[in-house]
């Protein structure tokens, strides 16, 4: 069985997803493509969700943490990046 | 603890971590773009939360967090899109006004360009309004408006500029103000179109330039060449009547020289035909005394003839009727064999003759004229060596050309003498009465006869010790033999 809050979540994300694919190809940003790696995992994780009130519960559930933790891997991967990257710029100027 | 707990602790690991490299984002920009950090902190914050209340409710440690997991996984998804949106604009509006930055730039450079120059700039359009004018241009357009009679009109219809856009590109086009040569400006206008920008109304950039002054020293050249022309047109008539002046003269010398001569040859012929049959008792004896004075007077009738003759050759050198008959001659063979028949002369004065030609040359030359040139240098020499002296004529190679030198240990010439004595009647001066005197001619046909012939002759000489008088053949006159 499914919570409402989990198809609220797949409805934004379903809806905002397009809109910001748009946007996401016009910003220059240090550690782009990890960001958009750990927003992917981090969505993944809301599908999962569902699906295990479905099917396989134990795996999904499990599935639906792993992506939470990859999310959680990449983002820090791009935060240090962008971080980084700000340091740089700012002793440059 | 579970593998779900497991992982729940290393997601929760790596947004703690996220979340604090995020506090260590130095923000460069101001307004939107420094928000990035704190959107960053709040989306990696409300996954740090929802880690921790997993590992709170696998560990089995509480649940009470899990009721608000819900309302942070709502918000991630609007969060995300909003940081992406902030991002956009902020860019956006950095490269607006990045833009804007280099426009003003350029706008400056462009106008310090515009004012810096010495030229009138101004842009106008096809109805002849002025968009864009630096101060040289402004002075223009008031010159010329001054000049239409100071009724301030505008500056489009002082320079008919409607015209000058619409005919655009316009490459140099003269103005001037009023008809006073005098106070007159002078205003060159050039014209390039420029692109219209959207609208319909056609653009261009005029450069007007007072060349005022240059059009006045144009002006000035102008009059000094016509001036000037007509100075050399009247020199020039002048030069052809003085030089057929001088062409009539010299005929009429010439005609002069030459009747002269003829009216001399014949009663000197005379004389000496019969003044030698006197001599040769034909008519009757004569007393010895007679003959004396006959003898005499043959000598003086020869003297008199030579000098008629060398007038005669001068006269038909210098005007130019000189013949040159081209022939191969064995050079040094030819002059000792000329030598040889001036070696009575030579015993007479008891001056030593000598030929020395070690390699003969082979040449193209007048024989006639090459005779006459060295038998007069011979005879010059023998004439002014003294007595146990002697006269040497060489022929040898000097660089490319043959050198024809007639060397004498005779009284010498004085520096000062050595281009005189080629003039026509020109000697130098003796103060020796026993030696015979000439008649001036022999060296001036001598030069004239070299000249004719294209070689050069020089003389080298020291008074006291003698002269050596050189005629230079030119490698052109080499025969070819090979």
């Amino acid at each position: 069985m499914y919570q409402e809050s989990e198809i609220v979540d797949l409805l934004m994300v379903l809806f905002l997803t397009p809109i910001m694919a748009v946007s996401v190809r016009a910003i220059h940003v240090v550690g782009k493509r990890r960001f958009i790696a750990g927003y992917t995992a981090i969505v993944s994780g809301y599908v999962f969700t569902i699906a295990e009130g479905y099917v396989a519960p134990v795996l999904f559930n499990t599935l639906e943490h792993a992506a939470y933790a990859v999310g959680g891997v990449c983002f820090l991967a791009g935060v240090v990046a962008l971080a980084h990257a700000s340091r740089v710029r700012a002793e440059l100027s | 603890m579970s593998l779900v707990a497991a992982i729940d602790v290393v997601a929760a690991l790596a947004f703690l971590g996220a979340f604090v490299a995020a506090l260590a984002i130095k923000s460069h920009t101001r307004g939107v773009g420094a928000s990035l950090k704190y959107l960053l902190m709040a989306g990696v914050g409300l996954y740090l939360f929802v880690s921790v209340s997993n590992v709170l409710e696998h560990a089995g440690i509480t649940s009470v967090l899990d009721a608000y997991e819900d309302f942070a996984e709502v918000l991630f998804v609007p969060l995300v899109a909003y940081t992406l949106y902030s991002r956009s604009t902020s860019e956006q509006l950095l490269a607006a006004e990045s833009a804007e930055r280099c426009a003003r730039n350029e706008h400056s450079l462009l106008m310090s360009v515009v004012e810096a120059t010495p030229a009138g700039i101004l842009v106008a359009n096809e109805v002849g309004d002025v968009s864009l004018a630096n101060d040289e241009a402004r002075r223009i357009v008031g010159l010329l408006q001054q000049a239409m009679g100071g009724e301030s009109p505008r500056a489009g219809a002082v320079l008919e500029l409607a015209a000058i856009v619409r005919s655009a590109p316009v490459p140099g086009l003269l103005v001037s103000t009023g008809d006073d040569d005098v106070a007159r400006t002078w205003i060159s206008v050039r014209a390039m179109p420029l692109g219209n920008e959207g609208t319909d109304v056609a653009r261009a950039v005029v450069v007007l330039e007072d060349v005022t002054e240059r059009v006045l020293t144009e002006r000035e050249l102008e009059g000094y060449r016509l001036d000037l022309e007509q100075l050399v047109d009247r020199r020039t008539g002048e030069l052809l009547e003085v030089n057929r002046d001088l062409q009539e003269a010299n005929q009429a010398r010439q005609r002069f020289l030459a009747n002269m001569s003829h009216e001399l040859r014949t009663p000197l012929n005379s004389i000496i035909g019969f003044t030698d049959l006197l001599l040769r008792e034909l008519p009757g004896p004569v007393t010895y005394e007679q003959r004396i004075q006959l003898g005499m007077v043959k000598e003086s009738s020869a003297q008199l003839l030579g000098l008629v003759d060398d007038v005669l050759e001068l006269a038909r050198v210098e005007s130019g009727h000189g013949v040159v008959t081209l022939s191969e001659v064995e050079l040094g063979a030819r002059i000792c064999a000329l030598i040889a028949s001036m070696s009575a002369l030579a015993e007479v004065r008891g001056v030593r003759l000598a030929c020395d030609h070690p390699d003969d040359v082979v040449v193209m030359t007048d024989t006639d004229k090459l005779g006459q040139i060295v038998r007069n240098l011979v005879s010059n020499a023998i004439k002014f060596t003294d007595r146990d002296g002697s006269v040497t004529v060489g022929v040898a190679a000097r660089g490319d050309a043959v050198a024809v030198a007639v060397a004498d240990t005779g009284i010498g010439i004085a520096p000062e003498d050595q281009e005189r004595i080629f003039e026509a009647f020109q000697q130098v001066d003796s103060t020796d009465r026993a030696r015979p005197q000439g008649t001036g001619l022999g060296l001036a046909i001598c030069r004239e006869l070299s000249d004719l012939l294209g070689y050069r002759m020089t003389v080298e000489s020291t008074p006291g010790e003698g002269s050596t008088f050189t005629l230079l053949i030119p490698s052109a006159a080499l025969a070819d033999r090979t």
